[in-house]
């Protein structure tokens, strides 16, 4: 259809809105606590990243220096050649990464036997995953030690491997069981009835349909895994063992802290996070709604 | 508000029991040395089992920590199995 064609529709008067002033008032004070809101959740976030730029003798001035007038990159530099600070990122990512890859696959076939199969005890293990999760890691934590060393797993990255696992996998179970269940079940007997066997189903309509659930998943485990700082801080004791979080707080001294680098050290560990966040945002936007409330 | 009580509901009981485990925080920002006005009941069983390998100590604190919670899990878990979460 061209646009020549088309018939103008006929202009419908505009209904003017008719907003009294104490209405308007109203919106306005709504309006300015969400702004409020939002400046103190991002200020902190934009002071450290603002503190990682300042040069050392103009993060602790008085009069606070609201932008970094003469940014520099210095901090970012001694920050990197803190001791240690490869090998923290070295063990940082291969615990995240063994974290994530085995949390995915165990999770998404535990999720796959609560969310298609009916069997004995379901309903208790799903309640006994979300129970779990509301244990507090400082809590668990002692007789963990207590079993871990006695295995010899204290000082090791396979112990706090094992131990990111049973903190991150009741969790992401529950997500994908959030994300399979939106998975309607006629599509796979509608795939059986046209020849695929049960396998066959699974592979061409289950798993292309539940990849984004997938992704969003793993990108929850990572950044559990990434934050986690109480396991990591007890049981990683040797500098050339620890995770990036326990390198941080190691900034914080008996002499005082050291803001800049510390700062700068801090920006470098939350970048991943944020942009892994930003790749998949719309996707955790519902697999919130998927995996956790859904009214 | 009558539709949006249960997220309220499992909300607020999320929220209790996540911050009654405060521990990060004041750690850190204490250089792992918090004197007792700091103290949580997270950075109490902590301090005693891993810095006075108080174990045994640390671990009934731990457990009196977790009955604190379990009535909040409680009605978190309910207010779920209503909302039909849990199929």
């Amino acid at each position: 259809m061209t646009s020549g064609t088309q018939i103008a529709p006929t202009p419908i008067p505009p209904i003017a809105p008719r907003i009294s002033g104490r209405r308007r008032l109203h919106k306005l004070g709504w309006n300015v606590l969400g702004v409020i809101v939002l400046v103190v959740m991002v200020f902190p976030v934009y002071w450290m990243v603002a503190t990682a730029f300042k040069p050392g003798q103009k993060i602790l001035s008085y009069t606070p220096q609201w932008i970094p007038t003469s940014p520099t990159l210095s901090n970012f530099r001694d920050a990197v050649h803190q001791p240690f600070f490869w090998d923290a990122v070295k063990n940082s990512v291969i615990v995240v990464t063994v974290v994530v890859a085995l949390s995915v696959v165990l999770a998404f076939l535990a999720a796959l036997a609560l969310a298609k199969f009916r069997f004995y005890g379901r309903k208790a293990f799903i309640v006994l995953i979300l129970g779990v999760q509301m244990v507090p890691l400082a809590a668990l934590i002692i007789p963990l030690y207590i079993l871990m060393s006695r295995l010899h797993q204290v000082d090791k990255l396979t112990g706090v491997i094992a131990m990111y696992l049973t903190f991150v996998l009741p969790f992401t179970v529950w997500t994908m069981r959030g994300f399979l269940l939106g998975i309607p079940k006629d599509l796979e007997e509608a795939a059986m009835v046209d020849g695929a066997t049960r396998f066959g189903a699974f592979v061409r309509i289950l798993l292309p349909l539940v990849g984004p659930g997938l992704v969003a998943t793993s990108i929850f485990a990572f950044i559990q895994a990434w934050n986690e700082f109480i396991i990591a801080y007890v049981f990683l004791h040797t500098p050339q063992k620890q995770t990036l979080m326990v390198w941080l707080a190691s900034f914080t001294t008996l002499r005082g802290t050291d803001w800049g680098p510390l700062m700068a050290g801090a920006t470098l560990c939350a970048l991943p996070v944020v942009v892994f966040f930003l790749l998949v945002q719309r996707r955790i936007a519902f697999g919130l709604t998927a995996g956790a409330v859904r009214g | 508000m009558p539709l949006l009580m249960p997220i309220f509901v499992i909300l607020t009981s999320l929220s209790i029991i996540w911050d009654f485990q405060v521990f990060q925080q004041i750690w850190v920002m204490l250089d792992g040395r918090p004197t007792s006005d700091y103290y949580t009941m997270a950075i109490y069983a902590f301090h005693q089992s891993f810095q006075i390998s108080e174990y045994g100590l640390g671990a009934a604190i731990a457990v009196v920590m977790v009955l604190f919670m379990f009535g909040a899990t409680l009605v978190y878990l309910r207010q779920m199995l209503r909302a039909g979460e849990i199929r």
